[in-house]
């Protein structure tokens, strides 16, 4: 039987070193660059037109358009949209990486930890930077929450402070394990089939169920990342 | 567990970077504001279009109001010219009767003169008959003729 987790396993494909550090062309890579040609086919592909009367393709960009704006625009305010270019890509970026994951045989960077936590750091660290740009020091008073106690504060700020660097962490475990464990499952059920033989039809069709299950999962998490970075960058913008 | 090998994270993370820099930039630059563009330009099209709309309806307004106006004009000239004829004919008809009544006291007037005149005619007679009553009368009683002139006493 296969190791369900030999499908998370990363070879170099072409061999690259920068300054003594491994930065290999790795299966991992591929599939982010094809992740990134098969976003911007889509929506270069779908506008190439234009139309005033959209057909499919140009309905569908612009209904996810569309989706991002409002998210964005309901949890951060006016003020976000701004930053819809890079919530916009955020969003396209883990939802193809996803998808792209479901594919057999394909490779699904997402249920990598350390690409999760760079996706969460690239969300953290944007929050960050946007709130100190438009407070300055001042933003550090997201750490005191209004209307608190004087008495509390010694223990009130800390505990924000832990909260807010526990973002990213749990930003990159939640998407990392919804994907690592849903793959994982998948395999496994798959071995199942392969092993039963005849009676492998049960397990197939529980893997059938699955993947339907994975789909709403992928988008689910796209989802749920996306609109948490939403309510970081509200923090930043709004304070509190 | 292969996400857990380190070795791999330095790759992981440069390819990272560089491919969400890329998509960013794509986003940035050429696909979003396509987007932006279309969704404006449907945007500007409707607005027109809805203004156009409008614009005939005031149109299609005013000229139903022309034209309930006209209406009105013609109804109240109609009824006018329709009340002069009334009142031409209305007074047509009291010259007429009028003149009617005219003739009509003219006969009369005629009539009683003719029935005057015919009275006083049987008056006379009454009288000569009277007379040759008297005489015929006279003369069988005293079996003598009586002239005129006697019975006159």
């Amino acid at each position: 039987m296969h190791d369900p987790l030999h499908q998370f396993e990363i070879h170099s494909l072409i061999p690259l070193k920068l300054e003594g550090v491994d930065i290999s062309f790795t299966n991992s890579s591929l599939f982010m660059v094809l992740t990134v040609a098969l976003i911007t086919i889509f929506l270069v592909g779908g506008m190439s037109r234009g139309k005033l009367i959209p057909g499919r393709w140009q309905s569908l960009v612009e209904m996810m358009y569309g989706f991002v704006a409002n998210l964005l625009d309901e949890t951060a305010g006016f003020k976000g949209r701004a930053y819809f270019p890079f919530i916009f890509s955020l969003f396209m970026f883990i939802l193809m990486g996803n998808l792209i994951g479901m594919i057999p045989y394909g490779f699904t960077f997402t249920s990598h930890i350390i690409v999760t936590f760079g996706l969460a750091m690239i969300a953290f660290c944007t929050a960050t930077l946007v709130g100190f740009i438009r407070h300055g020091f001042r933003y550090l008073t997201l750490f005191v929450p209004q209307g608190a106690p004087f008495y509390m504060l010694p223990l009130i700020v800390p505990i924000e402070i832990l909260s807010y660097l526990s973002r990213p962490i749990s930003l990159s475990v939640r998407l990392f394990a919804n994907m690592m464990a849903g793959h994982t499952m998948l395999k496994v059920f798959a071995g199942f089939t392969v092993i039963l033989g005849v009676f492998g039809i049960a397990p197939l069709a529980v893997n059938t169920v699955l993947t339907a299950f994975e789909l709403l999962v992928a988008v689910l998490q796209a989802y749920v990342f996306t609109i948490l970075t939403c309510i970081y960058l509200h923090d930043a913008i709004h304070l509190h | 567990m292969p996400q857990l090998d380190v070795t791999t994270f330095p790759s992981q993370l440069f390819w990272l970077g560089v491919c969400f820099l890329t998509l960013y930039g794509i986003l940035y630059y050429v696909a979003l504001p396509k987007v932006a563009r279309v969704l404006e330009s449907r945007e500007k099209t409707l607005e027109e279009k809805i203004n156009k709309a409008s614009l005939y309806r005031e149109e299609a307004e005013t000229l139903l109001a022309e034209y309930e106006a006209a209406l009105a004009r013609a109804r109240s000239e109609s009824q006018e010219k329709s009340r002069a004829m009334a009142r031409a004919v209305s007074s047509e008809l009291a010259h007429r009767q009028k003149e009617f009544l005219g003739k009509i006291s003219d006969r009369l007037r005629m009539g009683e003169q003719e029935l005057f005149r015919a009275r006083l005619e049987t008056g006379s007679h009454v009288k000569e008959v009277s007379r040759d009553v008297a005489q015929v009368i006279l003369e069988k009683i005293t079996g003598r003729p009586y002239s005129l002139e006697e019975l006159e006493k």
